[in-house]
């Protein structure tokens, strides 16, 4: 597919997102978009290529979506030794989204946000049988490293009460503090750059069960204690949840 | 004689309220005056909202509470009555709404349970009737549906790009300031870091844990999200967080999904909402309607 029609169809959809990010976080990032009905026929070949291309680095695979042929590509990547796994130990992602209008059968490699040109005589000659087949609205795009950006750990601590600064602190420097914010006391320790809190006098004491922080953007909240541990460094995050 | 008039420069405006027992972060794009004003729509609605839903509101005939139990009676009689307004009985058993936290006795629960079900509530002439001894709990809804109204009135308000983030029931609409779709992080439920990183844009999200509220008795975690066929804290996932429409629905299918074996069923049912399930082996799995998700590298 030239670079036009991959940015008229798969850009579109939303599975062009993990390539987004990643081309926007200076990640290494690289993800098979195949348009096709059937890409269980396409796939071992594909797979033969991106492994005598030294790309794939393990046989773990999971299904990010449901997939119309969920079963048929399970069987093709087991009879070749991927085993399925949680999403989240992959190294295989598989994600399926619908085209907003049918397009040529045809598959695309991107890579580090680049188009990646595949020239074997294998690829050629499933190439030229795909753009031989009506057009379709299919797409499946198998995400090898696209999926996963990594998080950058946070620089300083900013402690509030009801909104107002009371303290920043360097992460990087061991501390242990109490804090009187009116309402109660909380406890907090800062060690090898991450921080928790040890100790409140609230009621649910939420902030007390929370994990340690240590990336830009994630925040421990006592409500109760109108107080806010937040983590200030470069973050590509607008809000957190969870 | 000719006036010049000097508008101000629209920006975005950020804001932390405090509501619903967590910090509400409000981030909105307008003029300094247009975003000031909406904010002041926002305290409105949300305290309205606390005022109507909170654990001692007895209002059970004002429109907002008739509107907010049809919706939970939909997602009650979806999911099997996974998720049921009728469970307050059980938070105050186990002690979640007096923090005084204890495993309760099978005679207890027992008795308690014939207090849950949300068809022993009837509407009659504009009212709710509420039998003695079943005790409403809107936790798993209102602060979704919070969100929702704060939302339509920002849109009244003419705010074209913001975001209302109530302690994770979050709603976002148009563009972030890089003018994309909005990065949400999600927080990983048991360890320290994200889960991923979810891209939308007109979109809401909610997300139930078991690691919000909880305490642990011999090594065993009892959290408040409870079974209402069983009486005891929901097994078998740490969080669920559910993307959709709306952040009332949002919040109410997240309990659902929490408290069900497979939730596929239940979001046949609702196919512009999907959810991003972690298990109690922290395995992680996508139902129904897929959005951009990226997962976070660390957390493998």
């Amino acid at each position: 597919m030239d670079r036009r029609d991959f940015i008229k169809t798969v850009l579109t959809t939303s599975l062009a997102a993990p390539l987004l990010i990643g081309q926007k976080m200076g990640q290494p990032t690289l993800g098979l978009y195949l348009i096709s009905a059937s890409p269980q026929k396409e796939l071992p070949t594909l797979l033969d290529e991106l492994n005598n291309l030294r790309l794939l680095r393990g046989r773990r695979f999971a299904f990010a979506s449901a997939h119309p042929q969920q079963a048929a590509l399970q069987a093709v990547l087991e009879a070749r030794g991927w085993k399925e796994a949680s999403p989240n130990k992959a190294e295989l992602l598989i994600n399926f989204a619908y085209l907003q209008q049918p397009a040529r059968p045809s598959f695309t490699l991107i890579q580090d946000g680049r188009i990646r040109d595949l020239r074997s005589s294998r690829l050629y000659s499933l190439w030229q049988k795909m753009q031989a087949q009506p057009a379709v609205a299919s797409l499946t795009v198998f995400s090898l490293l696209a999926a996963f950006v990594s998080p950058r750990p946070a620089k300083t601590l900013i402690a509030r009460v009801r909104g107002e600064v009371i303290e920043r602190l360097p992460l990087q420097r061991p501390t242990r503090r109490t804090v009187d914010t009116g309402s109660g006391r909380i406890t907090f320790i800062v060690d090898a750059g991450q921080v928790k809190v040890v100790e409140s006098t609230c009621r649910h004491r939420v902030c007390v069960a929370s994990a340690a922080i240590s990336l830009a953007g994630e925040r421990i909240i006592c409500a109760p204690n109108h107080f806010l541990l937040e983590l200030e460094g470069d973050t590509w995050l607008d809000a957190v949840i969870g | 004689m000719l006036f010049a008039a000097c508008r101000p420069h629209s920006g975005w405006h950020e804001v932390s309220l405090l509501y619903f027992d967590t910090i509400c972060d409000l981030k909105l794009y307008g003029q300094p005056e247009e975003c000031r004003v909406a904010t002041e729509k926002v305290r409105e609605v949300f305290s309205r909202t606390e005022a109507l839903f909170s654990p001692q509101a007895s209002d059970l005939h004002s429109p907002e509470v008739l509107e907010l139990y049809q919706t939970a009676k939909k997602v009650y009689l979806d999911s099997g009555g996974a998720f049921d307004i009728t469970v307050g009985v059980l938070t105050d058993l186990w002690g979640f709404s007096s923090q005084t936290y204890r495993v309760p006795k099978p005679s207890e629960l027992r008795q308690a349970l014939m207090m849950v079900g949300l068809e022993k509530i009837t509407e009659r002439q504009g009212e709710l009737i509420i039998p003695a001894g079943v005790k409403l709990d809107w936790g798993g809804i209102a602060k979704g549906w919070g969100v929702d109204k704060a939302f339509s009135a920002l849109q009244k308000q003419g705010i074209k790009s913001g975001f209302i983030n109530a302690g994770g029931d979050l709603r976002c609409w148009g563009q972030n300031p890089e003018r994309r779709a909005w990065r949400i992080g999600l927080k990983h439920p048991r360890q320290p870091g994200f889960l991923g990183v979810l891209e939308l844009a007109d979109t809401a999200v909610a997300t139930s844990g078991d690691y919000q509220r909880y305490f642990e008795v011999d090594g065993v975690r009892y959290h408040h999200i409870f079974d209402p066929k069983t009486g005891f804290p929901a097994q078998g996932k740490q969080s669920v967080t559910v993307i959709g429409p709306e952040a009332a629905i949002c919040d109410a299918l997240a309990t659902a999904i929490f408290v069900l074996d497979d939730a596929t069923p239940l979001l046949r049912l609702y196919p512009d909402y999907g959810a991003i399930v972690v298990n109690s082996e922290g395995a992680l799995s996508f139902v129904g309607k897929t959005f951009p998700f990226s997962l976070i590298a660390d957390s493998r």
